[in-house]
């Protein structure tokens, strides 16, 4: 299989006439993109700004971050915008530099923070990129599933407006994703991707192929399926740890094992599990992943997590059903390790987790400066008016300690 | 020349044994026992210019007031330097060295390097914020150790950073801090997986930490005798979450009241448990906390009584720290209540 992606570099971005991308430059057309995101007229009000990096500008309440994507002849996130088609060939057009983030308030869902500039711009991805926000205002005693179901398609129906630009555009370069190993590659390790994805109720919900994988026995994804959107996030809690659309579609884990596919290693595929619940759903999903990548004939796996907490048992189980097979692993985790860091990391572990790469600590302290502007909401859950300066954990700083290692953080005993 | 006093007990600061342990801090010119090792370890480097002396059972029965104390010996002495024991696995020198070199570094700005036996309870409670040499369990290893710290020292005085601890020959802090390296996490993951397949060893970020084995109390022994009450961490609060408690990362526990409340309904309480799906408990409280049925199981005598109110707080991403202080409160509250038994329901 091949997958290119056309990218298109964007610099910046602002509101005017008509939307166009010319020298880096993306031109909205506001009204249009909003009459497209509520095109049912669901929501009772809808509203988008403009963030660039470097801007006095904090973002709160943060769902959910896509990048904009054309499949020139699709859907870019099939099945969740638009009908099932396979994802991962052919051509698909990409943004990059730009992420559209769906904000707003979900009842029990804990904050999300992105802070344009500042000390608190270092954690997480989207202190990067410029960013579409989108504010859409359920409808009066709207179900919080109706509202969220309309939200995440209003973030993906934006995202493949704004790339709809360049849909007569040479792209600045192109990305080929190909299978294809060289003939030479035979000594080579053959290594698999086991994706934890975290699907535990409504909030907490991630999708595949517009399906829910809450009751998913794992299966292979090719990775261009990966990278061509074809798991896309409906899951928002502790928010440090999250692992949104946008980084599912640009899987640091699946874009680093295409690049070294048949030089370093041979990539047989990621293999996707949900984490459970219960203690037998977990289990079962733990030997089932192992034996999938077994059966792909791989010697070792990375595994990577969302979320924590009893999420780590899903992790430590699939390392050691893998070990135990014979196969070697790496996993990436992040801790929570307390505001100090002298509290035990996680809350499960195995004797086989001998090769842990650590994305950092949730609980450690940043100090926040004043921001001059705020957008996606007026009030920091459990803070307070959002432009003032103050002190959270990392638990707040959206993707800061993400667990496909996005970033270059880690946490080391002193 | 650096100018270095060394902390010492009665013991190795040759007053006395068991019957001195009680002695007061005291400041004597000179090295003194393990002082002068390292007084010829140091050379001409660095001079021991006091040496204080403090009663084991003194200052741990007083460390707050003596630690002041022996502040106020040292701080007049100007040092460079300051160095505590070793103490070995002794188990009340260990945790009065930490203190006293915690109170030299962070209150007088002076660095201080202590040494112990990794299972020293000093070690423990003192590694966060204490530079505490490893040393082995008994003083038949003085030599090597003064060697270690004049050495150590030395860099110390000389305003030179560490390397890290393990390097150094230090008992790790057990404090884990936030780092930036020069690879993403996705990039050190696959080369720390190369690595393995090629049958190199590898160095874990992160060491699986041990924990605590709480074991079971024992079972009630007449339920129909017993006061027993509940408690939950999931999330449980009056419909509108009047006292805010948090989703995830919770920082307090609650109590609310129960009289009269024979069931839990769903107009009056709801879950902001952030962790699982609230549907069921929202469309029923009683599911997360079982009101209903245990009002019914006191009514029929088989459970003896149970207190008007519950506990509650959200397991979510809770700190270790927060859910055993909350625990601790709550069971003393409970106990002070007569309270025998608790049905924690967990989510």
């Amino acid at each position: 299989m091949r997958l290119e992606h056309c990218v298109y570099a964007v610099r910046d971005a602002r509101f005017g006439p008509e939307t166009r991308l010319e020298g880096g430059v993306l031109t909205i057309d506001k009204a249009e993109l909003l009459a497209r995101i509520n095109a049912d007229g669901f929501f009772a009000e809808v509203d988008a700004d403009l963030a660039r990096p470097g801007e006095s500008v904090r973002i709160i309440h943060v769902m959910d971050a896509v990048e904009p994507r054309l499949k020139p002849d699709g859907s870019p996130y099939p099945g969740a915008l638009g009908p099932v088609a396979m994802a991962g060939q052919g051509r698909t057009h990409v943004l990059r530099g730009l992420a559209v983030l769906q904000t707003g308030a979900r009842q029990g869902i804990q904050e999300g923070v992105i802070d344009m500039s500042g000390p608190g711009a270092a954690y997480g991805s989207f202190s990067r990129t410029v960013n579409l926000v989108l504010r859409c205002a359920p409808p009066a005693e709207a179900p919080a599933i109706a509202f969220d179901q309309a939200a995440r398609k209003a973030g993906l129906a934006a995202a493949q407006y704004l790339a709809e630009a360049t849909r007569s555009l040479v792209p600045d370069r192109v990305e080929v994703f190909d299978d294809a190993a060289p003939e030479d590659a035979a000594g080579l390790p053959r290594v698999a991707y086991i994706c934890h994805l975290q699907s535990q109720g409504v909030l907490r919900d991630t999708y595949v192929y517009g399906e829910n994988v809450r009751t998913l026995l794992p299966t292979i994804l090719h990775p261009g399926e990966v990278l061509d959107g074809a798991i896309v996030s409906s899951n928002y809690i502790i928010a440090c740890q999250k692992n949104p659309t946008w980084l599912h579609a640009n899987n640091p884990v699946v874009r680093e094992l295409c690049a070294r596919h048949g030089r370093e290693l041979v990539f047989t595929g990621v293999i996707i599990a949900n984490e459970h619940s219960t203690l037998r759903e977990k289990s079962r999903s733990a030997k089932f992943a192992a034996k999938l990548a077994a059966q792909l004939g791989a010697s070792g796996v990375v595994l990577s997590q969302e979320g924590g907490g009893h999420a780590d048992t899903d992790l430590m189980l699939c390392c050691a059903e893998c070990e135990k097979l014979g196969i070697r692993t790496a996993m990436l985790i992040n801790e929570i390790a307390g505001p100090r860091g002298d509290q035990p990391s996680l809350v499960d572990t195995t004797p086989y987790a001998t090769a842990v790469v650590s994305t950092g600590n949730n609980d450690e302290v940043v100090s926040l400066p004043a921001m001059d502007r705020v957008l996606g909401g007026g009030e920091v859950t459990g803070v307070g008016p959002a432009a003032a300066a103050f002190k959270t954990a990392l638990g707040r700083m959206y993707t800061a300690t993400n667990q496909f290692g996005a970033l270059a953080m880690s946490a080391r005993e002193q | 020349m650096f100018r270095v006093v060394h902390y010492l007990n009665q013991f190795f600061g040759q007053i006395g044994g068991e019957d001195h342990a009680g002695i007061g801090p005291q400041l004597k010119d000179r090295p003194l026992g393990p002082g002068l090792a390292l007084q010829a370890a140091l050379g001409d480097a660095a001079q021991v210019v006091g040496t204080v002396i403090c009663g084991d059972n003194h200052i741990a029965q007083n460390t707050e007031q003596a630690v002041d104390e022996i502040l106020a010996l040292i701080a007049p002495l100007k040092p460079d330097l300051l160095i505590a024991g070793p103490a070995f696995n002794a188990g009340r020198y260990g945790p009065a060295c930490g203190a006293v070199c915690r109170a030299v570094t962070q209150r007088l700005g002076i660095p201080a390097l202590t040494g112990m036996y990794p299972e020293n309870p000093g070690a423990e409670i003192y590694r966060g914020d204490v530079l505490c040499l490893r040393t082995g369990g008994t003083a038949a290893g003085m030599r090597e150790s003064i060697a270690a710290m004049a050495k150590l020292g030395l860099r110390l005085a000389a305003g030179e950073t560490l390397g890290p601890r393990e390097d150094e020959g230090l008992i790790p802090s057990g404090v884990r801090k936030n780092v930036w390296l020069d690879k993403t996490g996705a990039a050190r993951a696959v080369d720390m997986l190369l690595e393995r397949l090629a049958g190199r060893p590898v160095t874990t970020e992160l060491p699986m930490p041990v924990f605590d084995v709480v074991a079971p109390a024992p079972a009630v022994a007449d339920p129909a005798r017993a006061r027993i009450a509940l408690v939950t961490e999931g999330g449980l609060v009056p419909t509108g979450n009047p006292d805010r408690l948090e989703s995830s990362r919770a920082s307090k526990y609650l109590r609310y009241e129960l009289a009269g409340v024979d069931t839990l309904i769903s107009r009056d309480f709801q879950t902001v448990h952030g962790g699982y799906s609230g549907v069921f408990v929202n469309e029923d409280p009683n599911r997360l906390l079982p009101v209903d049925v245990f009002r019914e199981l006191v009514r029929e005598g088989r459970v003896g009584s149970m207190p008007d109110y519950f506990y509650t707080t959200t397991g979510n991403g809770t700190s270790l720290e927060n859910s055993r202080k909350f625990g601790a409160e709550i069971a003393e509250r409970l106990k002070a209540d007569g309270v025998q038994g608790v049905i924690l329901t967990s989510t």
